[in-house]
């Protein structure tokens, strides 16, 4: 990761049918670790994580960032007709490097490794959202932004991948979404609550 | 599912027996074979018929010529469709052209194609026209249907154009290009044998057709015409189960390629 690497939101704003879902919210995450975001559902948080990631603009305020940013969406959005394999490689480019080997490894490490052929159609809910997960770690980005990344993983397969995004934390942003009581890291470095 | 299935097929079996019976009714009281001919009637001609070779070199005539136009007015109409999906300035430029082709009346066409290019031509030129706007208009639809999360996605991994038209608009514009196969070749089809009726061409159905007009042979015409509707219908399930399993194909061969790659 790029030491200057950092992502701050400077009192977002936004409102979705004349309701404010992030009213004045700022932070700066700057250094490499785990950031959740809490809040019950509605509370705004796949907002803020698409604010984050640049997909929306701001009512009010503005997001900064500086480093590659990579996205693990609530729902896999995968290619359905496409090999689970296919789905993570396809988000190579010339400035992917593999610090998580290549993406064979990573669908083994989180329990995928019989299953690489599969087609994204063929594949469980869990199964895809694993591999999106691997896809957005394969695109070795600088801060990874994931909503509710384990909502349709199994506790056995989520620790998996938690070991995976651990890993990815020691030197990158991880940013994680989520609705409370489900986020099975060790070594959290700030709790947003929305 | 299954039982539903074999409903629908029975209904449609009574709804053809139905249409014959009106046939059967209708001739029997018109009374005149040359003006009404019965289905008997009919038979009886398309068994003299199917006993020369005119028959099917006029049958074989048609085929070639309007599928020849039919393949070129999908070829263009899916690569205009592709271009016009993806750039709103191809869409606005083509668009007028593609709605006069619509909206102006086959005939007017078919006659100004034979003044212009001459008869031989004609039957192709309008089935390719009739097919173009079809498949341009399904194929700009599909394009414009695709998956606007997939393209979030695409935007959020920077994936290139290329893979963009691989992985999101060239399967969306598949759905409605298949679609669009099976109601233009029935269009092409109908379009094409008007032309070659029109154009009197030689050793073609409409030619055919044409000259059963000249010698008031009502039971040939009939007879062709049934001709002109089963091949219609054949030719609008064969277009469309090609296109079919051509897709299935293509998405099989890339499942088993990437398997290959994974255990290599």
């Amino acid at each position: 990761m790029s030491k200057n690497a950092y992502i701050k939101a400077n009192a977002l704003e936004k409102t979705f049918d004349g309701e404010k879902v992030t009213d004045g919210l700022g932070f700066c995450f700057d250094e490499p670790g785990i950031y959740i975001v809490e809040g019950e559902s509605g509370s705004g948080k796949t907002t803020l994580i698409r604010l984050l990631a640049g997909l929306i603009t701001p009512d009010g305020g503005s997001v900064e960032a500086c480093g590659k940013i990579g996205v693990v969406f609530q729902e896999p959005r995968l290619f359905e007709n496409v090999t689970l394999l296919e789905n993570v490689r396809l988000v190579a480019d010339k400035n992917t490097g593999e610090p998580f080997g290549a993406p064979e490894d990573l669908l083994r490490a989180v329990g995928l490794g019989d299953d690489l052929g599969k087609t994204a159609a063929e594949s469980s809910g869990g199964m895809c959202q694993r591999t999106s997960i691997c896809r957005a770690l394969y695109y070795a980005p600088e801060i990874l932004l994931c909503d509710e990344p384990f909502s349709a993983i199994d506790d056995a397969n989520a620790a998996l991948a938690v070991s995976l995004l651990e890993k990815f934390a020691e030197t990158g942003i991880l940013v994680v979404a989520t609705h409370g009581g489900k986020a099975p890291f060790k070594n959290i470095k700030k709790v947003i609550n929305l | 599912m299954k039982n539903k299935k074999i409903r629908g097929i029975i209904w449609s079996l009574l709804g053809a027996a139905f249409l014959v019976l009106l046939w059967v009714i209708i001739s029997a009281a018109v009374g005149n074979r040359w003006i009404f001919p019965s289905p008997v009637d009919t038979l009886q001609a398309l068994g003299r018929l199917a006993g020369t070779q005119t028959f099917y070199l006029a049958i074989l005539g048609s085929l070639l010529t309007i599928i020849a136009g039919f393949l070129a007015g999908n070829i263009a109409g899916f690569v205009i469709g592709v271009a016009s999906g993806l750039s709103d300035r191809v869409h606005s430029f083509v668009k007028p052209g593609m709605s006069l082709i619509k909206a102006a009346p086959v005939a007017s066409f078919i006659i100004l194609i034979l003044i212009w290019l001459g008869k031989a031509i004609t039957p192709a030129v309008t089935a390719f026209l009739i097919v173009l706007p079809v498949v341009w208009q399904n194929v700009v639809a599909g394009i414009h249907s695709a998956d606007k999360k997939l393209l979030e996605t695409a935007q959020v991994f920077k994936l290139s154009r290329f893979k963009k038209m691989r992985y999101i608009y060239l399967p969306s514009a598949m759905e409605g290009y298949i679609a669009a196969v099976r109601t233009s070749m029935g269009f092409a089809w109908k379009a094409g044998v008007a032309a070659e009726v029109l154009s009197g061409t030689s050793r073609t159905l409409g030619g055919m057709i044409y000259r059963t007009k000249l010698s008031i042979e009502t039971p040939e015409l009939f007879a062709y015409t049934i001709v002109v509707v089963a091949i219609s219908i054949a030719a609008e399930f064969a277009a469309t189960a090609i296109v079919k399993a051509a897709s299935k194909k293509k998405k099989k061969a890339a499942e088993v390629t990437k398997e290959g790659a994974a255990n290599v």
